[in-house]
């Protein structure tokens, strides 16, 4: 047997009687990279638990799983732990998650080589951490996590999992916590080392663009597998196609925004415990009807007061805030949230959370008839006509709460919708709709601002970006 | 467009999603829960009409008889029937602890909940007060306001109610602190839904939901401190009957009549099993699903 992973008909079976996931066999050559595709729930976490032995006791995995030639179904946990970090890499999601806060980052990458006995000099790290990308490693090896960013530490769990140079590396959406430009550069770290991989993605453009076979999940099962090419030019499964179409442009819009601003912020500063935290030092931001403004820029900048200040729930403590009449009644501004399931109330059916910007006072009274109406085009507009109106949010997955909360946000047509982080959350085809979403709202004179950390979303879906930094907004770029 | 007719009929607009109790009835350990509950409720409504000989008047002929076809557990010591006697105290014991939780529940829900929203002096104001309340422990506090009233039931009830509201105000406090901040909150006060709204429709029924399961996990533990104090003789007054007050007097002819004890000690042992089953249960399926 010469792949350096091989399963058969591998299931996983919770204890409660679930199968997230059925018989699923691929396998996996040296030096391939080979990933598994699929949107959220579809069952990739759980085929990542099981290829490490990570599953939970009562979890029951059948079928053929061959690393290195040995068949790892039902072995002792003893054996895993010789398994891992020897024959398997492990990358994961979130690469501060992953280190332990409070020791330093060459610690990090040390312990995956002492575990198993392996000694290994700070000055080898740092060699090792300049050949994955880090610059100036010596020095920075000594900080903490937290003053890494995502990219450089995802480079230093590389670095870990690649300690004993394993024949196979296990990377679980290795980049989705990474803007997508600093995404390329960390996977062509992760494949320099030469190990075959296995990379795990919601994401089909960075699969199609990095992998030498993918496989496709669904519901549980692997319902399609192929070279990039010959899956991209001829999908045979829906959700192969439901993926791909992810990848397509936002349909094209009408982009007329208003020669009048709706609200204008300029030189708005906010700071916090008198002064001492400044979180937003010098902002400028002009929005106009039927426009869409992005705001991008890393963690911490300070993108979220911004939206708070345009929200107006913020009050800035300089410059000027001008907002015109259409945006200053209550219910004008109606926000999106980066946590779908949080934005609904967890005890109503998701008709009463739609329908509630609909119910607010000064708003002309409208009868039950036309109200449930009006949910149900709403529901129907964000794609989601076939669900229960009384169906409570836990009902729902993650993309579709999102959906509902659009639907919301839309219902009463505001002036204004501001949009934080919103799919961030999402699995690509969820992004995808909701970009759409967004578009059609501004196509109908609302105008848009959303924050994301997510510069391609923001190009797909903005007319302008502004790009912020340290409480700055710096340049504008944009389409119109 | 059916299921948005019922919708609009109103179905489901109640603060507790109802297939929680579905839940409930699915969840094994619930449904012996709730079945022994149940049976126990109705003995106890039952035993404040009916009992099947009378529960207070003594027939000194029949003293300490052992279980027979006519006296299921036995007689006491001035001849009343031992089921009768457990009967006619069901309500009281059972009655009496959903009504102290039932009162900290709603005074520990308001003081929170209006300390939480209304911060500033109010919050500093009534959280002193439960701080002290705090300070000293539940039975201290219990037996000294019993001290200062006199033993009997209704100053027993509100002893122990006292002695556990401050709890449930910290807990809702803090609750309705988290709720406050939650991103449906904010979307509701953009919309321009009025704070009143909010708080009935956004933010109660959440922080009840969750006080109320932890109030039913306390059930269990009220019913033997109500139990606890008439054993003391603190609470219940002779001759009326209290599953703690007759543990108390089968106690003294335990080497005589010993199952006597069996009567009582059974109800106080199902009824305080089957509230820890129901809340145990609750917990685990009003949870709310997070991802």
């Amino acid at each position: 047997m010469d792949a350096v992973l091989a399963c058969k008909d591998l299931t996983v079976t919770y204890a409660g009687g679930a199968t997230p996931v059925r018989d699923v066999s691929f396998s996996v050559a040296p030096g391939e990279c080979f990933a598994l595709v699929g949107g959220s729930g579809a069952g990739k976490s759980t085929i990542a638990r099981a290829l490490l032995g990570l599953h939970a006791r009562d979890t029951s995995v059948t079928g053929a799983l061959w690393i290195g030639g040995q068949d790892m179904v039902g072995v002792p946990r003893r054996l895993w732990q010789t398994v891992r970090g020897r024959q398997m890499g492990f990358v994961a999601q979130n690469p501060w998650d992953s280190c332990n806060p409070l020791r330093s980052v060459r610690d990090h990458v040390a312990e995956a080589s002492r575990c198993h006995g392996l000694q290994i000099s700070w000055h080898d790290i740092a060699d090792r951490l300049e050949a994955l990308g880090v610059a100036d490693a010596g020095v920075r090896a000594r900080q903490h996590p937290h003053t890494w960013s995502g990219g450089m530490l995802q480079r230093a769990s590389i670095a870990a999992a690649g300690a004993h140079a394993p024949p196979l590396m296990i990377a679980d959406e290795p980049t989705s916590a990474l803007d997508a430009d600093r995404a390329q550069s960390v996977l062509d770290a992760l494949k320099s080392l030469g190990s075959a991989v296995v990379l795990i993605s919601h994401d089909m453009g960075l699969v199609l663009r990095n992998a030498d076979k993918l496989g496709v999940l669904s519901g549980g099962l692997l319902v399609e597998q192929g070279t990039p090419s010959a899956l991209a030019s001829t999908p045979d499964h829906p959700e192969t196609r439901r993926l791909l179409a992810a990848l397509a442009p936002v349909p094209p819009r009408a982009r007329r925004a208003a020669p009048e601003p709706l609200l204008r912020l300029s030189n708005v500063s906010v700071s916090y415990d008198r002064g001492r935290v400044e979180a937003l030092v010098s902002a400028d931001l002009d929005v106009r009807a039927g426009q869409i403004v992005g705001v991008q820029g890393p963690s911490g900048c300070g993108k979220s007061t911004l939206l708070r200040v345009a929200m107006q729930i913020e009050r800035p403590s300089g410059g000027t805030v001008w907002a015109s009449d259409a945006v200053k009644r209550p219910g004008a501004i109606l926000p999106i949230f980066q946590d779908p399931v949080g934005s609904l109330v967890p005890h109503w059916p998701i008709w009463r959370s739609i329908a509630e910007p609909l119910m607010a006072p000064g708003r002309p009274h409208i009868s039950r008839t036309l109200r449930d109406e009006k949910v149900a085009a709403a529901l129907a507009q964000v794609g989601l006509g076939t669900i229960d109106p009384m169906a409570r949010p836990s009902d729902l997955s993650v993309g579709q709460c999102q959906r509902v909360a659009v639907a919301r946000a839309t219902i009463s047509e505001p002036a204004m919708i501001v949009a934080d982080e919103p799919t961030s959350a999402l699995d690509s085809p969820s992004t995808w709709l909701v970009s759409k979403l967004l578009g059609d709202a501004a196509e109908r004179g609302t105008a848009v601002v959303v924050v994301s950390h997510d510069s391609a979303f923001l190009e797909r879906v903005a007319d302008k970006v502004v790009a912020m930094s340290a409480g700055r907004t710096l340049n504008t770029s944009g389409v119109a | 467009m059916t299921a948005l007719g019922v919708a609009g009929a109103g179905v489901g607009r109640g603060p507790v999603d109802r297939r929680v109790l579905t839940r409930l009835w699915r969840h094994p350990a619930g449904r012996v829960g709730l079945l022994v509950g149940g049976a126990l409720l109705f003995v106890a409504a039952l035993g404040a009409v009916w009992t099947p000989h009378a529960p207070d008047v003594p027939n000194y002929a029949n003293a300490l008889k052992r279980p027979s076809l006519a006296h299921p557990f036995g007689t006491d010591a001035t001849g009343r029937d031992m089921l009768s006697r457990v009967m006619d105290g069901a309500h009281r014991s059972i009655g009496a602890a959903l009504l102290v939780l039932g009162a900290v529940f709603a005074t520990g829900l308001v003081v929170g909940t209006l300390a939480g929203l209304a911060g500033g002096l109010t919050d500093t104001v009534l959280m002193r007060i439960a701080d002290i309340a705090m300070t000293l422990p539940g039975l201290v506090l219990a037996f000294a306001v019993l001290g200062l009233l006199g033993p009997g039931f209704l100053n027993l009830l509100i002893a122990l109610i006292i002695a556990d509201w401050a709890w449930y105000a910290r807990l809702s406090r803090s609750l309705s602190l988290d709720a406050r901040r939650r991103p449906h909150v904010i979307a509701a006060r953009m919309a321009g839904i009025p704070g009143w709204r909010i708080v009935l429709g956004h933010i109660l029924p959440g922080v009840a939901l969750q006080v109320g399961i932890v109030a039913s996990l306390a059930l269990g533990g009220m019913i033997g401190a109500i139990s606890g104090f008439s054993f003391l003789g603190l609470g219940v007054q002779p001759p009326a009957a209290e599953w703690g007050a007759l543990l108390a007097e089968s106690r003294l002819y335990f080497a005589l009549a010993p199952w006597l004890l069996i009567a009582p000690a059974g109800a106080i042992f199902l009824s305080v099993l089957s509230a820890n089953l129901v809340g145990n249960a609750l917990r685990d399926c009003a949870a709310p699903q997070r991802r």
